[in-house]
């Protein structure tokens, strides 16, 4: 397994440039910097190119993560919606491909976070979402990319909330380059067993988030992780672990995410590189 | 320690016939019937007094919860919203002296479900301790325990932890205002739930508990784990009541609040709740044993 982390650890605002994030992620010890690609419809070529080389450079490895905002709704009722997503995506695909990140993850299949004053209809939307996304796995493959749905908690999404609901979404696709994303702060809200939603994902799980249950850094907190990464093992899962702490109030980010508190105990940005050292040392030895 | 439920475990909206429900909670073993707090002043002074003489027939205990309308915001920058709210939670507590209700909890400081357009906690921290200090002085002479409850993130953002809790109500300084805690809030925020408990200690007025989904407490995988919690508990002292707010059906304004987007009941009809609900009161009050 590789281990990586979410570049918002470090910003709490939906930045432009990932550059600098790079060789600090290498610092920490990671094998990977996980980057949001919201913004990449609009940057031109030579950004990929240079993110392609720092990475390089550095020995880190590239992923994406993306919560759709309404306008990329591929399971959207209104079909200018789905049109304007397939565009939005296709042109993400093509990006990625030149920076050589390969995967992306996320509630791909609807849009974040959801506003529940909307009335859902589950069963119409999983449909619409369904296939629209074959018609994104396809384009996706063209560009060696492989997309992964995230099961979130109730208070960011609705269509897909559990590891069962992710395979059964994943298995109606039925796309090789779709996959589930399990991530544990949303598991600890939603799932009775994070080892059963972890083997219920099985070999269709492509990607894997990790926090503690207030999203502090894997560590010393009250997730199993000994016994999730047992798990992991067991469905032999040897794809990428990356972290997704908040811990600063602020920012786009913060809002998003419900940071209300301080969670880094005052640190500065030295703590806040240490602290995250010793998670993926912990969780290197954890996992095995 | 006693045991309840929240009504609204049956119900699809936040109402239902209480006198039924005293009726049930006694027929499940019970000792209280938690209700909608806002309910109460849609019943008559006599329809009141009625099911007060009910509920002593039956010796079931009642404790009234709400999670305020934005219209009725004690914390609102606006000073007519936060009149009417202190009205409107002291016109319930009148009634509650009706019926006999010694609990008010809920999000009493605040609205929900919140909508995250005022994001200025400062404010709305200290507007919500000056509201709370008013209608504290009516909740002690009526021998009434409000109840602050600590949610998650994504619920409000004042009170998220148990720590913040103690510190808010210390600010309000009223041996009527207290904490509620809830292992489905603590669950999301808490570093370790029994620490939280721990750290309210006697300032705990009211607990909540349910599994992570909402679901009702039971023993086994994936459970949180309740004899911990128990233990903790019994360390604090506390001997007030514990009470199940399981949400386990889809459809109707309760689900759309709670975000309830699939079934956890196992389909269950009104028996299978009722059965549900016994078991697990009977596991909690074997769990939580001193």
């Amino acid at each position: 397994m590789k281990y990586g982390v979410y570049f918002t650890y470090w910003v709490n605002d939906y930045v432009e440039q990932f550059v600098d994030f790079i060789p600090r992620a290498n610092k920490c010890g990671l094998d990977i910097l996980e980057v949001g690609a919201f913004d990449f419809y609009k940057q031109n070529d030579e950004y990929f190119r240079q993110m392609r080389a720092v990475a390089q450079d550095n020995g880190i490895i590239l992923t994406a993560g993306y919560g759709p905002s309404r306008s990329n709704n591929i399971g959207s009722a209104d079909s200018s919606v789905v049109r304007h997503a397939t565009e939005f995506y296709r042109e993400t695909f093509r990006k990625m491909q030149i920076a050589d990140i390969h995967s992306i993850g996320g509630a791909l299949y609807s849009y974040w976070p959801i506003d529940a004053n909307e009335d859902f209809d589950k069963e119409a939307d999983f449909h619409r979402s369904v296939k629209g996304m074959k018609v994104l796995a396809d384009m996706a493959a063209d560009y060696d990319v492989t997309l992964n749905m995230e099961a979130l908690n109730r208070f960011e999404g609705y269509l897909i909330n559990v590891a069962a609901e992710a395979v059964k979404y994943v298995k109606a696709v039925d796309k090789p380059n779709v996959k589930v994303m399990l991530d544990t702060f949303h598991m600890n809200i939603e799932e009775e067993s994070l080892i059963d939603a972890i083997r219920t994902a099985g070999s269709y799980l492509g990607h894997f988030h990790v926090g503690e249950a207030n999203r502090c850094p894997p560590k010393s907190g009250r997730m199993p992780w000994a016994e999730i990464g047992q798990a992991l093992k067991d469905i032999h899962y040897d794809g990428n672990v990356v972290m997704e702490p908040f811990v600063r109030m602020g920012g786009q980010v913060g809002k998003d995410i419900r940071v209300w508190r301080d969670l880094s105990n005052n640190a500065d940005d030295a703590i806040l590189d240490n602290n995250l050292t010793e998670s993926v040392q912990f969780l290197r030895k954890t996992f095995g | 320690m006693k045991y309840g439920t929240f009504f609204s475990y049956w119900e699809k909206d936040w109402k239902g016939d209480y006198f039924k429900y005293v009726r049930k909670a006694k027929d499940l073993g019970l000792d209280v019937l938690e209700v909608s707090a806002g309910e109460l002043l849609n019943l008559s002074k006599t329809q009141l007094q009625e099911l007060n003489a009910l509920s002593k027939d039956l010796n079931i205990l009642i404790s009234s919860n709400i999670g305020p309308a934005k219209k009725y915001d004690v914390a609102s920058n606006d000073p007519e919203i936060r009149k009417r709210g202190i009205k409107y939670l002291c016109d319930i507590m009148d009634s509650m002296s009706i019926l006999g209700s010694e609990k008010l909890v809920g999000v009493l400081y605040s609205f929900w479900p919140y909508d995250f357009i005022d994001l200025d906690k400062e404010g709305n921290w200290n507007r919500g301790v000056e509201s709370c200090k008013i209608m504290g002085r009516h909740a002690e002479a009526l021998g009434i325990d409000m109840c602050l409850e600590v949610v998650n993130r994504f619920e409000n953002m004042i009170l998220n932890t148990a720590e913040e809790a103690v510190r808010y109500v210390k600010e309000v300084d009223n041996p009527n205002v207290k904490i509620l805690l809830d292992t489905f809030h603590m669950n999301i925020e808490e570093d370790y739930i029994p620490d939280a408990i721990r750290h309210a200690g006697k300032l705990l007025g009211h607990v909540h508990v349910g599994e992570s989904n909402r679901k009702l407490p039971f023993d086994g995988p994936g459970s949180l784990d309740w004899r911990a919690i128990g233990t903790a508990l019994n360390d604090i002292g506390y001997d007030q009541y514990v009470i199940a707010e399981p949400f386990v059906t889809i459809g109707g304004q309760i689900a759309k609040d709670i975000k309830v987007w699939r079934d956890l009941s196992g389909n269950a009809d009104e028996a299978m709740l009722d059965e549900a609900a016994r078991g697990s009161a009977n596991f909690l009050r074997e769990a939580f044993k001193a």
